[in-house]
């Protein structure tokens, strides 16, 4: 057990040293002064350019100015965004929730009718209910979600005027920061219309996180009845039938128990696919997340914000693919005996 | 001379008749083939199929909806954007350049990632664990936000986002071409070559190759769809091709201001998009399927 989460960490080390050191290379070939693409425009020969000249060790060698560069990214610093002036990791923390937040609200709705929709595929088996949500599944995973996305908004926002079309909330409100995460702040904020702020909230979320969840849905319908199909025809399960347990709890304690741990795996891949969406999403739907915040860096040649944002994305996903690499270890008994 | 035939002859069907046999079975992947030939010959011949050029302008039409709805005109069958340009041509020729792009792509992908995921594979120890350790640092980053800081990097524009695609693609070549080599190592036939003094690189190309190519080719489907939503992504980002390139995410960027007044220019392209994928994954489907030997024997 020990030996997993040492591997983890030493891979998890290992990645990043790697990620770090692409960008560090990358810097080598950026055009332009070093010193502005790091901090911005600073008058040549001012104090502070020297101070900013000395702080990257841009005096001493390339490998110094290596480490330099890792024990600066190592204690959390990024850099300041050459736009707006302030740390590259207080702009991430400004960001980071709203993103949480849509990734959160999506991945439930991914997992809840993701496993649903595929535990019901897996017991109808070449049925019509089968073939439905294997088609449907096929559809939502060959989504290219800005079209979707733009699709909703036509239907939903502009048609039936359902859900607001961009934002967190209403502008209406205005709601202290307290956590990032809106549904928590509407409800902490005090005022007589909390409830009125939070389905507000509700409702720009809901779109987005629908569009956000279709493809992960998608991939993990048809994961859950591969695997379940392949569970349900195991011996453990006949001998169970045999012994007359009834199907409800054939199915959900014997079979989804089981699939469920070749689905860990793909649950915690969906990671990754989530912030690629979160990309797409928070562009269509003006959200005001990291995806975003990227995208209008790169649009702005904001490269302090890039580094520092892609890194510290990168470094999301890798531990979350650690801690999902472990939790498979525990949770496997095949695994487990092993050791 | 006279022939005796003692035994009864029934040919064994080849490699490919096998596949086929198989593939046929399975009716969404017929389809998914049947649409996608339809597609890359709209692509193939699109100066023949489109009624206009997709950059000309109709000055007078601009915004026309598509000919089944009450105001629409036969002469623009899907209806003219913003600037009062064919439609329906902009998405026949923007196929030649998903579909290409994409495929350009694929190759790419598919040359680098086979040959790293080869040398991976047949070499152990140092190579190997570099490799492997720098395609997770690849793999780390989410694809699309890779590709569009390498985009950003080295500029915006199309050959640009066609590497940064391809360098997202790779590790997953990497990965399966290393699984499926060490796969093979083990088994017999390579031992037998071996023992016959079979170099490294004929041991490859001869010998474990050709036994790689299912799973190989199940790959190049996937990534295949991956690339054609990945370019059109970037080009919905205006990262990608540039306007007035008929690219179908180009298009659609350009016509999400005008979401409101003409929510065809937004529907029809991405719909292009969607059939598209649709039918390279239900081909890819079906070719898993039959190429898969473990799960129909």
């Amino acid at each position: 057990m020990i030996l997993i989460i040492v591997r983890q960490l030493i891979i998890l080390l290992l990645s990043f040293l790697g990620i770090t050191s692409v960008f560090f290379i990358l810097t080598q070939f950026l055009p332009g002064d070093p010193v502005a693409v790091n901090f911005g425009n600073i008058a040549k020969g001012s104090a502070e350019y020297q101070q900013a000249y000395l702080a990257l060790g841009l005096d001493q060698s390339l490998l110094q100015q290596y480490f330099i560069y890792l024990s600066r990214i190592f204690s959390g610093d990024f850099g300041y965004s050459v736009v707006t002036s302030r740390p590259v990791i207080d702009e991430f923390m400004t960001f980071f929730p709203a993103t949480f937040e849509l990734a959160l609200f999506a991945s439930i709705i991914a997992i809840v009718f993701g496993v649903a929709l595929g535990v019901l595929a897996a017991i109808k088996r070449n049925t019509w209910i089968d073939n439905l949500v294997m088609s449907a599944s096929l559809v939502g995973y060959s989504m290219p979600i800005f079209w979707w996305g733009m699709l909703l908004i036509i239907f939903f926002s502009l048609d039936l005027n359902w859900t607001p079309v961009a934002g967190r909330i209403s502008y209406v409100f205005d709601i202290e920061p307290r956590t990032g995460l809106m549904l928590v702040d509407t409800l902490l904020a005090y005022s007589k219309y909390e409830f009125i702020a939070f389905f507000d909230a509700l409702k720009h979320l809901i779109l987005p996180s629908i569009v956000l969840a279709t493809v992960p849905l998608a991939a993990i319908a048809r994961m859950t009845r591969s695997s379940m199909i392949e569970v349900l025809s195991a011996d453990y399960i006949l001998t169970a039938r045999a012994k007359g347990v009834s199907d409800w709890k054939i199915i959900w304690v014997h079979g989804l128990r089981n699939a469920m741990i070749s689905l860990v795996t793909i649950i915690g891949l969906q990671s990754s696919v989530l912030l690629t969406g979160a990309i797409l999403t928070e562009t269509i739907f003006a959200w005001p997340g990291v995806g975003k915040w990227m995208v209008e860096a790169i649009y702005r040649r904001d490269f302090p914000t890039i580094q520092g944002g892609v890194i510290l994305i990168a470094f999301f996903v890798v531990l979350i693919n650690a801690a999902v690499d472990v939790t498979y270890n525990i949770i496997n008994p095949r695994l487990r005996r092993r050791k | 001379m006279i022939e005796v035939k003692i035994y009864k002859d029934t040919p064994i069907p080849g490699r490919f008749s096998q596949f086929w046999k198989k593939f046929r079975k399975h009716k969404g992947a017929v389809v998914g083939l049947v649409v996608l030939t339809l597609i890359i010959l709209m692509a193939a011949f699109s100066p023949l199929l489109a009624p206009f050029d997709p950059t000309e302008q109709f000055s007078d039409y601009l915004r026309y909806p598509p000919a089944w709805s009450n105001d629409g005109i036969t002469r623009h069958l899907l209806g003219t954007d913003d600037l009062g340009r064919d439609l329906l041509s902009r998405v026949v020729y923007g196929s030649r350049l998903s579909l290409g792009l994409s495929a350009l792509v694929v190759v790419i992908a598919t040359v680098i990632g086979v040959a790293l995921g080869a040398l991976a594979g047949l070499a152990r120890g140092g190579m190997e664990y570099f490799i492997l350790r720098v395609m997770d640092v690849i793999l780390a980053i989410p694809s699309l936000l890779l590709a569009i800081v390498i985009v950003a990097i080295i500029g915006p524009g199309l050959p640009n986002a066609i590497y940064a695609v391809a360098i997202v693609l790779i590790p997953h070549f990497v990965r399966i071409v290393r699984a499926s080599i060490k796969e093979e190592m083990a088994k017999d036939y390579v031992v037998a070559a071996k023992l016959d003094g079979a170099s490294p690189l004929r041991l490859f190309t001869h010998s474990i190759f050709p036994n790689i190519l299912p799973p190989l080719i199940v790959q190049i489907t996937l990534a295949f769809s991956t690339a054609l939503v990945d370019i059109a992504a970037l080009g919905f980002l205006g990262m990608g091709a540039q306007p007035p390139n008929p690219e179908w995410g180009t298009i659609l960027s350009q016509s999400r201001a005008f979401i409101q007044l003409a929510p065809w220019t937004v529907t029809i392209p991405g719909l292009a998009i969607l059939i598209t994928v649709l039918s390279i994954n239900l081909f890819g489907d079906g070719l898993r399927d039959a190429l898969d030997p473990k799960e129909h024997p």
